[in-house]
């Protein structure tokens, strides 16, 4: 095989038995990598009403075909499994370097089942696989936990582990790679944890072919040229990092503010990409392969909030800043070490404090339930506080680490929790964008924005625009975004590359690199597939249409300040169509004729 | 004039194009480890810097090179390794003061830049031109230059 | 503000391709705010926030504009007469509209409203964004 290196690396953590196999072509094909192939597996062979955090359940690292290529920003991979933060299917993608070394050891998925009797890691060394004695790491930060790594294995070798949130079984704990990068959401860290496996590290020494040299060059050529003549991939991007989102989301009034009372901070631009660029970073880092090197590589030397590492992202910046009405950059940056270096989901993390400070506000919960933190909205201290005792499962943090939805319904105010299927919902405020509302209530993992980013089209206008305030034509796009996302996500390429190419591009690529032909239709329909897959997976699993919804507050509670006051999201207005448009029956569920049209059994 | 590969460390963003160029250039598939140049990242301050055969004019690698497969190309000023008359003892490897001579146990031959005949790969991959193809005469002219403006910088104030 | 030099290896100056670099702070843009709002009252003008790449053209972030503009494409025709080419080709190619940059006029993107021939008002607050995207 080419771009696929078409090897399957099983590990029973219980038994302690290592086995490979040949990954299926056809399988391969149809799936593409990464979230499409690691999710066909975890349908296949995992019960969709199992306990995620018990031994039956099934952790699944996989790279894509893409991954480890020079295809533009090629270095991604997934961690799939069902979430315990949702109990839907987990597809959470992360990047840096760690993908690749999984291709080059000769895998493009590892699986991991069972649970180990004690802390164990996993060592590859291309078909050197051992399970070794992790009890000298349990408890450690992931910082401290990848050096030691790195001196008792190779110093080249790539290190994905999870910090004491994760062995804690926090439903927000991140996997956390190449010391700053995260498998971030739906809790998969804790699945991590739940299984006794402290960290994966692997070195490889092979190689990813290609199926056609002259015919992949044209290709990456002339993507690549897209990417770079693009202002957001070619330039934008690396000068500001994601956190430029900031004041155009707060300048639209759809910056959600103070858990979601509103949609407009005055003093956003304070937490902004500009004054990142300007105070804290210290210069941009791209994940392998990678020409738009979004990543920000920073330092706070302010010793109240002293530290370095990288971020913050637009999301965490959002987060643990306007969510709670907090202007105070360094603190914001000092929370987003934390989340590093403990393993935890910085967006989950952030809105579930924000949640806190809501019922703090309201007096539901007051310094007697905290510990003494002063959890008042705007008080950054406590906020870094907070998440410092969230990762390490300590005093409140104890509550914090089960996510907004379970600490908001021990107070008796589920309502409280802005997340979608128990996952919090990301940076954009759906009364302010319609389209992005339609997708955080039907997204396959809950509360999540990237994975049908409207936002592009209905803000930014990259690559077009709509008007982001109809629901006219938004199901329609909602779902066309989310069909490409899903093969983008499975091909090991980064989303951002989607900023500056298409499907087109995409189908050329991995036509050239795999040897089998894709056009765009394939490209899409590959995509659509998979979500489908996911789809089914989560009915099973016990998910109805009634998930399929919003916080009651953004569909009833219009915002109050900022360009979109006095507006809530019309869901009700695009839900149907969707589900008609995409082949499902009126309660969401795919018919046996889009079933059979995407060759997936029921 | 000849041409040299300048290193901007301060450029770099540790996204290993370079590697993968190399690799693909030289064996037509995708294998960091084949490759002729590496880049070592220092993860905590998120610093990283690319290696690669210095093409040095007094050569420690020539000097224990017993069959001459490594010899000083006088035209160019480059070190050619000539695959052909290496018997893989590796004393290159051991003589290298920069460790930029290795050994590739898959390929069982000796690793070192030959950058790509005059036109190498990783400069021209390079996205934030970390690596660039220069005239020795003027490559360290940016860095000097770069140097000096901080020191205009402490005496004026635009 | 403080301008960096072209050469300088300073990582708080940002540089973007072909331009001179420039150094941003936080505090001059709430310092533009509060100027605003000190003399706000006694003179009549549209404010014009710039943002991202657009300041290395535009040299800073905020700008209170007196000329009478009444619609969005009079008022996009003078700054383009002021800070030349490469905030035209953002702004407004060819004089006409439908450039890359996102042109928010008091919050609403100016593609919704009337384009280019979106009236403007005496206290419009106008934000200007090149092409930006994130997740």
């Amino acid at each position: 095989m080419h771009g696929w290196v078409g090897k399957i690396l099983r590990v029973d953590l219980t038994s302690g038995k290592i086995s490979t196999a040949a990954l299926d072509p056809a399988l391969a094909r149809d799936f593409i990598g990464a979230r499409g192939l690691g999710t066909k597996f975890i349908y296949d062979e995992v019960d969709p009403k199992v306990d995620p955090l018990s031994p039956k359940n099934k952790l699944i690292f996989a790279s894509g075909p893409m991954t480890g290529s020079f295809a533009p920003s090629a270095g991604r991979f997934d961690v799939v499994t069902k979430g315990p933060l949702t109990d839907t299917i987990a597809a959470s993608n992360s990047g840096g370097t760690w993908g690749p070394e999984l291709k080059f050891a000769g895998y493009d998925l590892l699986i991991l089942e069972g649970k180990a009797a004690k802390p164990v890691y996993l060592w590859i060394q291309d078909d050197k696989v051992e399970i070794r004695d992790a009890s000298h790491l349990w408890g450690k930060e992931v910082p401290e936990t990848t050096d030691l790594l790195y001196a008792e294995t190779a110093d080249d070798a790539k290190v994905a582990c999870i910090g004491p949130a994760g062995e804690n079984l926090s439903l927000i704990a991140a996997i956390m790679n190449d010391r700053h990068r995260a498998a971030g959401r739906t809790g998969v860290g804790a699945v991590m944890g739940s299984k006794n496996l402290k960290a994966v590290a692997v070195r490889g020494t092979g190689a990813v072919t290609i199926a056609d040299n002259k015919a992949f060059l044209a290709a990456v050529n002339r993507a690549s040229t897209m990417l770079k003549e693009h202002p957001v991939s070619g330039t934008g991007l690396r000068l500001y990092g994601t956190d430029v989102l900031v004041n155009v989301m707060n300048s639209v009034g759809g910056l959600p503010t103070g858990n979601f009372q509103d949609g407009y901070f005055p003093t956003a631009d304070k937490v902004g990409g500009e004054t990142l660029a300007a105070t804290l970073l210290q210069r941009p880092k791209g994940c392998f392969s990678c020409i738009i090197s979004c990543g920000r590589v920073t330092k706070v030397t302010n010793p109240k909030y002293q530290g370095e590492g990288e971020g913050p992202e637009y999301e965490t910046a959002w987060g643990f800043g306007p969510d709670c009405r907090i202007d105070d950059l360094d603190a914001v940056t000092k929370a987003n070490y934390y989340c590093n270096e403990l393993g935890l989901d910085t967006i989950s993390m952030a809105s579930t404090i924000a949640c806190a400070m809501e019922m703090f506000q309201k007096g539901i919960i007051g310094p007697k339930d905290t510990g003494g933190l002063d959890l008042s909205f705007g008080n950054a201290e406590a906020m870094v506080e907070a998440v410092r005792l969230t990762g390490l499962g300590q005093g409140f943090g104890k509550k914090l680490q089960l996510g907004s939805w379970r600490l908001a319904s021990l107070y008796g105010h589920p309502e409280l929790s802005m997340t979608v299927k128990k996952q919090e919902m990301p940076a954009y405020d759906p009364r302010a964008v319609q389209g992005i509302g339609l997708h955080y209530a039907t997204s396959n993992r809950g509360g999540c924005h990237v994975r049908g980013y409207t936002i592009s089209a209905e803000v930014l206008g990259v690559p077009f625009k709509v008007d982001k305030d109809t629901t006219d034509g938004k199901p329609a796009l909602v779902a066309a975004f989310q069909n490409l996302t899903a093969a983008i996500d499975s091909s090991g390429s980064c989303l951002f590359t989607s900023f500056g190419i298409g499907a087109p591009e995409y189908s050329e690529l991995m036509t050239a690199l795999t040897g089998f032909t894709y056009t765009a239709e394939d490209f899409l329909k590959a995509g659509e597939r998979i979500y489908n897959l996911e789809r089914m997976f989560n009915l099973k699993s016990g998910l109805t249409a009634k998930d399929d919804t919003l916080p009651a507050r953004l569909l009833n509670e219009p915002l109050v300040t900022g360009a979109s006051k006095g507006s809530v999201n019309h869901l009700a207005e695009m839900l149907p169509e969707y589900y008609g448009l995409r082949g499902w029956s009126a309660e969401g569920v795919p018919t046996g004729e889009k079933l059979s049209e995407l060759a997936l059994s029921a | 004039m000849s041409m040299m590969l300048m290193i901007h460390p301060d450029r770099c963003t540790g996204c290993h194009s370079c590697e993968l160029a190399c690799s693909y250039e030289h064996e037509g598939v995708f294998r960091p480890k084949a490759s002729r140049i590496h880049v070592y990242t220092w993860e905590r301050q998120g610093f990283s810097v690319p290696m690669m055969c210095q093409q040095c004019k007094d050569a420690p690698c020539t000097t224990v090179c017993m069959p001459k497969a490594l010899t000083r190309n006088l035209a160019n000023g480059q070190i050619d390794l000539d695959a052909s008359k290496c018997i893989g003892c590796k004393m290159c490897v051991q003589a290298c003061p920069f460790g930029n001579a290795s050994w590739d146990f898959l390929g069982s031959k000796i690793l070192k830049c030959d950058t790509c005949g005059g036109d190498p790969a990783c400069a021209r991959i390079c996205p934030t031109h970390a690596l660039e193809w220069v005239e020795d005469t003027i490559a360290a002219q940016s860095r000097k230059r770069a140097f000096a403006t901080k020191l205009k910088n402490a005496f004026s104030e635009d | 503000m403080l301008w960096c030099s072209d050469r300088t290896e300073d990582p708080t100056c940002v540089k973007a391709a072909g331009s001179d670099r420039y150094r941003v702070s936080a505090h001059v843009v709430w310092l533009g705010a509060t100027v605003r709002r000190t003399f706000a009252g006694s003179v009549e003008f549209v404010l014009l926030s710039y943002f991202a790449l657009l300041r290395n053209v535009t040299h800073t972030a905020e700008e209170e504009w007196k000329r009478p503009a009444a619609t969005l494409g009079d008022l996009l025709a003078d700054l383009v007469a002021k800070y030349g080419a490469q905030f035209a080709s953002w702004v407004m190619p060819d004089g006409k509209g439908a450039g890359l940059a996102l042109i928010l006029v008091d919050g609403h993107d100016s593609r919704s409203l009337q384009g280019l021939d979106t009236p403007l008002g005496p206290e419009s607050k106008i934000s200007i964004f090149p092409p930006l995207a994130g997740g």
